[in-house]
């Protein structure tokens, strides 16, 4: 079976995994690290991906190219894109529209688009590919995007991948692949009740929360919520504040005043998140930090939290937007899924389950590679389909459904049983066997419909059988066809009695 | 296919007078944006694409898997033959009959044949026979295992092509060459190569066709059939079988045999198959019309052939003469003829080209007619020629004779001789007379010799003589004269000879050659080269130039 790629690319990191033989992996790249800097930079020789471009952006940030995903299919008049010109360290210039980065590029300036930076990224996550063991000549991939990406952008990324040597399969949404990651309602289709779904992923500068449901199998995006004032960043910026004010407190000079040393400090800071979203206290160390003078200093995850109590509380803040536009309630929820770097912080999970106190936490798979994996796990499923069907299924997202739930009664005093739910695509098949108790020798199976929770369910048909003999079984089957007609039928097998409804659709 | 795996679940019973009723109806669908994430929603494209819903999928299933046979009643003969079985015999017995598809026989499909099948198991399988009372032999013995054996060859398809390789009701016969073949071609020799298509490795097989039938497709046909390929084997005839053998010796000794017999069987059913087809050949009257008609047309192509060769000849003969009379007319001394002969031409050409005829033809008709007066006028000319030669024959003939009768008489008179000088000396003159005297005077001399008297022969002779001493000095007289006459006049008069000694002409030669034309003063200098080297010559430059013209016209 030939390997096949999932890809997830941020706008601070990105991750390739591989699903071979029905296995999903993260492939490390040659520096050992399981996800890559999507930075890119050019100095005098060379062009630079991931890791190196990231150590170098201290001596060299006019010509470091980082958060390329911003840019990826958008114009110069987008409102963010202006936002980060204004204050970019690159310059950024218009070209019929498009933003544009002018680098120094072996003592020449050069202009490189965002999709050609995108390109040297996915070149070198197929570098990565390569060497790995077994899978040498597979080039087929499932890309992710966040859910609210536009055609344009879909189409750049997937113009830097198919550039970068890979060949796209599909592009999937980000939270939907980090749902598949942990394969929710794959194995069978299991219960016909869907499941609720929270994917909250923190990344490096935004937060996104989204509702899925997931039903027979299929998952539906019912509500998602992007906050892009809170980001990892954040973090960032608390612990520098932090180291700076003790440098200054140590030496009484303000070593922000120089934007290398403040470089130094971000790099040193970032590196002691990581190291607190796992262990208790950090070491900083930045040699010449500020006019010749080496800093050290510590830090504990408890100051940490310390330090960003208000972005904590504003993590949560989207948490109760997305349940308002679901329309759903705290409890509803019965599965999180964490992805994004930051979300490996302790305290945030915390948070979440404190939020969640009946959910499920699901975080098994590192939150940094979720997301690839399940792209990895999409591109298996899809690798060695027809490539016509493929494609033909890329374009059909949008699924003829239920309007309502099709419930039974189960007793006079009201209570009822599910048989489909709400948009249930059609067709669809469902199979019932009713056990008749020893005094019972009839059934009446009532077929009724309810919009909303908190209506009454409406009955549409109503199936009697009698004279059957007394602990008898009844198969019921419904079958929603095509048109939208549901076909109810009713055998007993041994009398090989049997009613049969019809009920049309309006 | 999903089932609530929830299990039991518990329904009210129907109250008294509730029956199966509709209600409402579904409302309208909606569209719902999915995520296009995982294999259910893959599985769910797929299903939507095919034009079948779910619902048919299953039932359509359920047809295939419940398919009845239905117990038909069976005919008495049927009955009656599978009574009369011998087990022990069932490599002799008919396995289609048995069957009960004696009529379908290799045309049977597999499905008919399991078909056929199931029905005979579920009519004669001994169980069911003895649920109905029918008394049943023990094991082997009884006439099921005929039913079975039938099915085991039947219904494997390398067996069943065995058994029908020598189907006993096949046909194996094959029409003479006789009159009445040959004149019901069509009805005696269809079916047999209809039944004999059978065989044939490729499913196409070309008809016989009829009396209209084009000829290539009658050669398609017959080439097909003698390169019949048949996939008639005899495996179903092996005297004993392979897995009887009890070693591999044995086995391989059974093979060989078994090989051997399949292959002297194979072998006869070709020559069958290619005596069909040769007496077929032989017989068919498109064939036999074709042939005459080759013949017919192989005689008119040599025919034609001939008559190229001669019209080739004809032409061959006519482009020499053409050429000849084309080379005569270059260097025509009857130029005005050939001119006379061009008018004519465009003469007769102007309204032919009106007529549109070929322009070729007129002219060779032109230069036929050509050709044939320029004939005429040879022959002519020739035979003047010949008249001519004869006429100066018969002369030097008749001179000859008279030269001889001279001679003769002379002698008989002794040369007219008193001694032996003088008759020498006559003897001399009588040959000069003999070749100087013209035929009249010979002749004349001749009968004044022969007259018989001798003195008057003496006379004539002497005086023929002496006439012919006169000619003689008068001739040394005028060449003297001549020759004075040149020496004197020759350096003014031009019209005058010019008299040319043979060095001068050697040493002109030398001149022309030595001073070529182009050079400045050239006949000047060969004139003065002339006089150098030959110091009697006193040659103008005129005179070397005019002899230099006659000495190159000559050479």
């Amino acid at each position: 079976m030939a390997a096949s790629f999932g890809i997830y690319f941020g706008s601070t990191s990105a991750c390739l995994a591989v699903c071979k033989d029905g296995k999903a992996d993260v492939i490390a790249n040659d520096t050992g690290d399981r996800t890559m800097p999507t930075i890119v930079s050019y100095t005098d020789h060379d062009q630079s991906v991931g890791l190196p471009a990231k150590q170098g952006i201290i001596r060299n940030a006019s010509n470091t190219i980082s958060n390329v995903k911003k840019f990826l299919g958008k114009s110069c008049d987008d409102q963010e894109v202006k936002e980060i010109m204004e204050k970019n360290s690159v310059k950024i210039v218009n070209e019929d529209g498009q933003p544009v980065f002018e680098v120094m590029y072996k003592g020449k300036p050069v202009k490189v688009t965002p999709v050609q930076i995108a390109t040297a990224i996915y070149k070198k996550m197929m570098d990565t590919a390569q060497s790995h063991g077994g899978i040498a000549d597979s080039h087929d991939a499932v890309i992710t995007v966040p859910l609210h990406f536009t055609q344009e952008q879909k189409d750049a990324t997937s113009e830097a991948a198919t550039k970068g040597g890979f060949h796209v399969l599909r592009i999937i949404s980000e939270p939907a692949a980090a749902v598949l990651a942990y394969d929710i309602g794959q194995n069978s289709r299991g219960s016909s009740c869907s499941t609720n779904i929270l994917v909250y992923r923190l990344g490096g500068t935004s937060l996104d929360a989204t509702v899925l449901t997931v039903c027979n199998g299929i998952y539906r995006v019912v509500a998602s919520d992007q906050n892009k004032e809170i980001g990892g960043h954040m973090i960032d910026e608390s612990i520098i504040d932090y180291f700076a004010a003790e440098f200054k407190k140590q030496w009484k000079v303000d070593c922000k005043q120089n934007s290398r040393s403040v470089m130094k400090l971000r790099n040193a800071s970032e590196n002691c998140k990581h190291i607190l979203s796992r262990m208790q206290t950090a070491q900083c160390s930045v040699e010449s930090l500020y006019e010749g003078i080496d800093f050290q200093s510590t830090i504990s995850r408890s100051r940490l939290e310390g330090l960003c109590t208000s972005f904590l509380q504003n993590c949560t803040g989207s948490l109760q937007t997305v349940l308002d536009k679901a329309r759903m309630k705290r409890d509803d929820i019965h599965k999180v899924i964490i992805s994004g770097g930051c979300t490996m912080l302790p305290s945030i999970q915390q948070q979440l389950k404190d939020f969640f106190p009946q959910a499920e936490l699901l975080s098994s798979i590192s939150p940094d590679q979720v997301i690839a994996v399940g792209a990895s796990k999409q591109a298996a499923i899809l690798s060695g389909l027809d490539d016509v069907l493929i494609q033909k299924n890329n374009e059909e997202m949008n699924l003829q459904c239920l309007p309502m739930d099709l419930l039974i009664k189960l007793s006079e005093d009201g209570s009822y049983m599910p048989v489909m739910e709400r948009h249930t695509p059609v067709p669809a098949k469902i199979q019932q066997n009713i056990q008749l108790s020893q005094e019972q020798d009839s059934i009446c199976l009532k077929i009724c419909s309810r919009y909303s929770m908190s209506e009454e369910p409406q009955c549409l048909a109503q199936i009697v059988l009698k004279d059957l003999s007394r602990g008898a079984t009844v198969n019921a089957q419904y079958i929603v066809k095509r048109d939208g007609s549901l076909s109810v039928t009713c055998t007993e097998p041994t009398t090989k009695k049997s009613e049969h409804v019809v009920i049309e659709c309006s | 296919m999903t089932v609530n795996e929830e299990g039991v679940i518990c329904l009210p019973p129907a109250e008294e007078g509730d029956t199966t009723q509709i209600f409402g109806k579904i409302p309208e669908l909606v569209t719902v944006r999915y995520e296009p994430v995982g294999r259910w929603y893959e599985a769910l494209c797929r299903r939507r694409l095919e034009s079948n819903t779910l619902s048919h999928q299953s039932t359509e299933s359920l047809e295939d898997e419940e398919e009845e046979v239905e117990v038909g009643e069976e005919d008495a003969d049927e009955e009656l033959l599978l009574r009369s079985l011998d087990p022990k015999e069932w490599k002799q017995q008919d396995h289609y009959a048995v069957i009960g598809l004696r009529k379908l026989r290799q045309k049977a499909t597999y499905d008919e044949i399991k078909r056929a099948y199931k029905k005979k198991v579920l009519l004669h399988h001994p169980d069911k026979r003895r649920a109905r009372g029918i008394p049943v032999k023990e094991g082997e013995e009884d006439y099921f295992t005929c039913i079975t054996r039938a099915y085991e060859i039947l219904g494997v398809p390398s067996k069943r092509r065995s058994y029908d390789s020598i189907d006993p009701e096949f046909d194996d016969s094959i029409p003479s060459v006789n009159a009445e073949s040959k004149e019901h071609f069509y009805e005696s020799f269809r079916p047999v190569f209809e039944r004999n298509a059978r065989w044939s490795t490729k499913k196409k097989v070309p008809e016989l066709g009829d009396e209209n039938t084009p000829f290539s497709d009658v050669d398609k046909f017959y080439s097909f059939w003698y390169d019949f390929d048949s996939w008639r084997e005899y495996s179903y005839l092996d005297e004993e079988d392979k897995e009887k053998g009890e070693n591999r010796e044995e086995r391989r000794w059974i093979e060989k045999q078994n090989k051997a017999a399949r292959q002297k069987r194979k072998k006869e059913e070709t020559a069958r198959i290619r005596q069909l087809v040769d007496n077929s050949y032989a017989c068919d009257p498109r064939i036999v019309r074709h042939k005459e008609e080759e013949k017919q047309r192989k005689l008119a192509e040599k025919q034609a052939k001939k008559d190229a060769v001669r019209a080739k000849v004809e032409e061959e003969k006519r482009i020499s003469h053409k050429q000849s009379w084309n080379c005569i007319n270059a260097w025509s001394a009857h130029q005005q003829l050939h001119l006379i002969f061009i008018r004519k031409l465009k003469m007769i050409l102007k309204p032919v080209r009106v007529f549109n005829i070929s322009f070729e033809q007129i002219r060779e008709a032109a230069l036929e007619e050509e050709r044939k007066v320029k004939e005429k006028e040879e022959e002519e000319a020739r035979i003047q020629a010949a008249a001519v030669k004869k006429e100066k024959e018969a002369l030097k003939k008749a001179l000859k004779k008279e030269r001889k009768t001279f001679r003769n008489t002379v002698k008989e008179y002794d040369y007219f001789a008193s001694d032996d000088t003088q008759k020498i000396e006559y003897m001399q003159e009588v040959d000069k007379l003999a070749e100087l005297l013209s035929l009249t005077s010979l002749q004349d001399l001749n009968s004044s010799l022969t007259s018989g008297d001798r003195e008057k022969a003496k006379d004539a002779f002497f005086k023929q003589v002496s006439d012919m001493h006169v000619k003689e000095e008068e001739e040394k007289r005028k060449q003297l004269e001549l020759l004075r006459s040149q020496s004197s006049g020759g350096g003014q008069s031009s019209g005058a000879k010019v008299i040319w000694g043979e060095d001068e002409i050697q040493m002109l030669i030398k001149a022309v050659n030595l001073f070529p034309a182009g050079t400045a003063q050239r006949w000047e200098t060969v004139a003065n080269f002339i006089k150098q080297h030959v110091p009697s010559s006193k040659k103008s430059p005129k005179e070397v130039l005019a002899k230099a013209k006659e000495l190159q016209r000559l050479g």
